[in-house]
């Protein structure tokens, strides 16, 4: 296996990961599990600030 | 940094206002309660930094709705610098009836008139200097649709927010006026802050203000002993409403001068909505225009010309070599436009961008990929794994911004806001009110807004139902399998259009959402239909820098997702088919013997009934991979596709002519898929309809999750996913396979109807008693 292939896993490992890791961390910040949506007037902030007034 | 409030009521544009003044990409839309919390942005042209909080549109500052809560709250606790008062000009009276009760508030405050220009084009004036000296804070005149007057009104807010201001009351004239000083007095013993506010409320009986001045209850209760008004007795709410209401009349209507005949006169969207809210044939009207959105955007034969005049193919014309490729770049670009028929032009966009721009590109890094000394696994891993999967989402770019920009325009211009209130009118009887019409027709876009949306229904019921048939509403991740399997069944099998299958799809999302909702509103979420009262804006031309922000901010956000989740799912899924349960390597013809294949074989009958099950072979678990894949991003079920596809070519050992073997066109990987596993066209249809109804997106039952907040009605709402797609996808398979089971499917709703019936003691089978 040459430098190219290792550079590979490496670059496809830390995609996959952080992609896990990212929605981990945005789901213990009780932050809005929607971050891909476009339409944003319902969606900023809105799940955490929620969570607040609701408690 | 200072702190600026936009209040007002709906439509009033203070989301427009906001967006010119913090650059902010939010949603402009034309219903109420589109904003449902409050956003906030900085103005950076004064002479310091200025935090704006955009609240939510309301009528007044009584607690009756979550806005009018959030927009008081943050008014009365957060004490902004100054409030600029958004008021709608060309609906003068309504709009100053907040506009008095923000004035019993001790905050600096300016006045907005806007839409200024919609009244002098209506030969209308209104003397604001007049308005200014009765309210007694400045007035600013502006435009915030035109962009005129912004920096005057800032400059103007930034200056009055330095001064002091005492609050002061329209209610002084009226028959209450003691009982407020008296109730003011006791405030300010008790150092509570903005004391007049508090008084009126706590006079009009505000059940905030009783909960929190319980001890000062008691001296409005002694001044009612004494105390009988002719019309309204001892309703203080409605006697100061009627205060308001009677002092705007006499006080600030005629700073107004209106042209006569523009009284009498129906204005031009009064015209329009003579048409388009016709009790019999608006929905008609709406479905043509729905209609006419998918053929501008999926349509290869605009306007059907090619059929009318039968226009000669590009072949025909002599312009395609024999192996049928265009004869130069000229040819090719041409092919984009036309062939046979001219493309629509969300069709001839869509090939601009696959034919000469990502298909370039990717088939050019493919290349270079290819001809590298890299081992074959990583050959394999880059070009088939992530390269097609990528290329497979991205080709779906231009229909979905497309789509989206129709979808735009409908609502800046107004119109959606009808589409509400044409509903409610229909089915109102069967339960269904025009306020939860407008969550659904969000979920066009996404079901995550639209979800949060429905907490602007009252009733739980309602709201749960709403939730649970917003995703039949295909959100714009969902578009790509619709025009993947639309497009492969064109090309395939030649058969129907890809407008109208698309077309005919969003139809069946709807009508089964419509239906879904009768039969859960009839059954376990019974309840009361809520009044339903909107305000239809005016019809407008929608700003073409608002559109041009919306698309923007799509394209922004297709891309980033592009590149992560779908990235990250489509190289565990080329891993996952490339490894055995041993963790041995396999090639390509290999692939019915990786984990994937192993894991969804198992799974594969389940999905008999719906076509996509046990008959399609030892191929057919691609299907269940890719509906797994969908619960991530529904994206992820075509970049499956995609992924797998060059595989399957090799392993089937499929001849696929002129499809190229990257198969980096969506349509393409779904026409490897069809050759490979001899799917019908009813199953294909199931599959769209089954993808189309099931469980959305992790992010959209998360946010289900979080909105319906009991578990029971969590699971309930997973359930009802689960098992409506389930029955679509066999109704729709088994009545396209064999035509006569529809007779059976109509039995069992019959039953089914009858069976609730019986239950809501609509028809009663008990024995008449003889007398």
């Amino acid at each position: 296996m040459g430098a190219p292939e290792i550079v590979l896993i490496v670059v496809c490992s830390i995609v996959v990961i952080g992609v896990i890791v990212a929605a981990i961390i945005r789901k213990k910040k009780g932050k809005s599990s929607c971050q891909y949506c476009s339409n944003c007037s319902g969606c900023s902030k809105c799940q955490s600030e929620s969570t607040k007034t609701k408690k | 940094m200072k702190k600026f409030a936009l209040a007002g009521n709906p439509n009033s544009g203070k989301t427009t206002l906001f967006n010119l003044l913090t650059g902010s990409t939010a949603h402009v839309g034309n219903w109420p309660g589109v904003t449902v919390d409050k956003k906030d942005g900085v103005y950076k042209k004064c002479a310091e930094n200025v935090a704006i909080i955009d609240l939510p549109g309301i009528y007044s500052l009584s607690p009756y709705t979550p806005e009018e809560v959030i927009a008081r709250n943050y008014i009365i606790d957060e004490k902004p610098e100054c409030i600029i008062n958004i008021v709608d000009a060309t609906n003068l009276e309504r709009n100053l009836y907040l506009t008095t009760q923000l004035l019993e508030i001790d905050t600096p405050m300016v006045v907005a008139l806007n839409m200024i220009d919609a009244v002098e084009k209506a030969g209308d004036t209104i003397n604001s200097e007049e308005l200014e000296e009765k309210l007694g804070v400045p007035v600013v005149r502006i435009s915030a649709l035109k962009n005129t007057g912004i920096k005057e009104l800032m400059d103007k807010a930034y200056e009055v927010s330095s001064k002091p201001r005492e609050a002061k009351t329209v209610l002084l004239k009226s028959a209450i006026r003691t009982l407020i000083d008296d109730v003011k007095s006791a405030l300010i013993e008790q150092n509570v802050s903005n004391p007049l506010f508090h008084a009126i409320k706590l006079i009009e009986n505000d059940e905030i203000e009783v909960g929190m001045h319980k001890d000062l209850v008691k001296i409005i209760d002694d001044f009612k002993q004494g105390f009988n008004d002719d019309i309204f007795g001892t309703d203080f709410e409605a006697l100061v409403a009627d205060g308001r209401y009677k002092y705007i009349s006499k006080y600030f209507a005629p700073v107004v001068s209106s042209k006569k005949e523009s009284k009498e006169k129906l204005t031009k969207s009064d015209k329009a909505d003579k048409v388009l809210t016709h009790k019999i044939f608006g929905i008609p009207i709406f479905l043509v225009i729905l209609f006419a959105v998918f053929h501008l955007t999926f349509s290869e034969d605009f306007l059907f010309l090619g059929k009318i005049f039968s226009l000669p193919t590009l072949e025909e014309l002599g312009l395609l070599t024999e192996e049928g490729e265009p004869l130069n770049y000229g040819v090719r670009v041409l092919a984009c436009l036309y062939d046979g028929a001219l493309f629509s032009p969300g069709v001839i966009v869509n090939n601009i961008w696959n034919d000469l721009l990502v298909g370039e590109l990717f088939g050019w890094l493919g290349g270079l990929v290819e001809a590298s000394n890299m081992e074959p696994w990583a050959i394999g891993l880059i070009n088939s794994g992530i390269f097609d999967g990528i290329s497979a989402v991205l080709s779906f770019l231009p229909p979905i911004l497309v789509l989206f920009l129709f979808f735009s325009i409908l609502e800046d211009s107004g119109y959606m806001a009808r589409i509400a209130f044409i509903l409610d009118r229909a089915f109102r009887k069967f339960g269904l009110s025009g306020r939860a019409f407008i969550p659904m027709i969000m979920g066009f876009g996404c079901s995550v807004p639209a979800m949060i949306n429905t907490r602007t229904l009252a009733d739980e019921n309602e709201k749960t139902a709403t939730i649970r048939v917003i995703p039949f509403f295909s959100c714009g991740a969902k578009l790509p399998i619709l025009t993947a399997v639309a497009g492969a069944i064109v090309a395939y099998f030649g058969l129907g259009n890809a407008d109208l299958i698309t077309y005919g799809m969003y139809l069946i999302g709807i009508v089964t959402a419509i239906v879904s909702v009768l039969l859960l509103r009839s059954t376990t979420l019974k309840g009361e239909t809520a009044p339903f009262i909107m305000e239809l804006p005016a019809y407008h031309a929608p700003q073409f820098k608002n559109l041009m922000a919306h698309l923007w901010d799509k394209v922004k956000h297709f891309i980033k997702k592009a590149f992560t989740i779908i990235l990250a799912s489509t190289i565990v899924i080329w891993v996952l088919t490339h490894f055995s349960m041993s963790w041995k390597f396999l090639a390509d013809e290999e692939i019915n013997q990786s984990i994937l294949a192993g894991l969804s074989s198992l799974v594969q009958p389940i999905f008999t009934p719906l076509g996509f099950g046990s008959q399609l072979g030892q191929y057919g678990w691609v299907f269940v991979v890719a509906v797994i894949a969908g619960l991530i991003a529904k994206e992820n079920v075509i970049a499956t596709f995609a992924t797998i596809a060059s595989c399957l070519i090799t392993s089937a050992n499929l001849d696929f002519g002129s499809l190229d073997v990257m198969a980096e066109n969506g349509i393409d990987a779904v026409q490897a898929m069809i050759m490979s596993t001899r799917i019908t066209i009813p199953a294909l249809i199931s599959f769209i309809a089954f993808n189309m109804t099931t469980i959305p997106c992790f992010a959209a039952v998360a946010t289900a999750k979080g909105e319906l907040q009991n578990s029971k009605r969590y699971k309930g709402t997973l359930l009802f996913w689960l098992l409506s797609s389930y029955i679509v996808g066999a109704m729709i398979y088994t009545i396209g396979s064999w035509w006569w089971t529809l007779f059976i499917w109509l039995v069992a709703i019959a039953l089914v109807v009858v069976f609730i019936l019986i239950k809501n003691k609509k028809i009663n089978l008990k024995p008449r008693r003889a007398k």
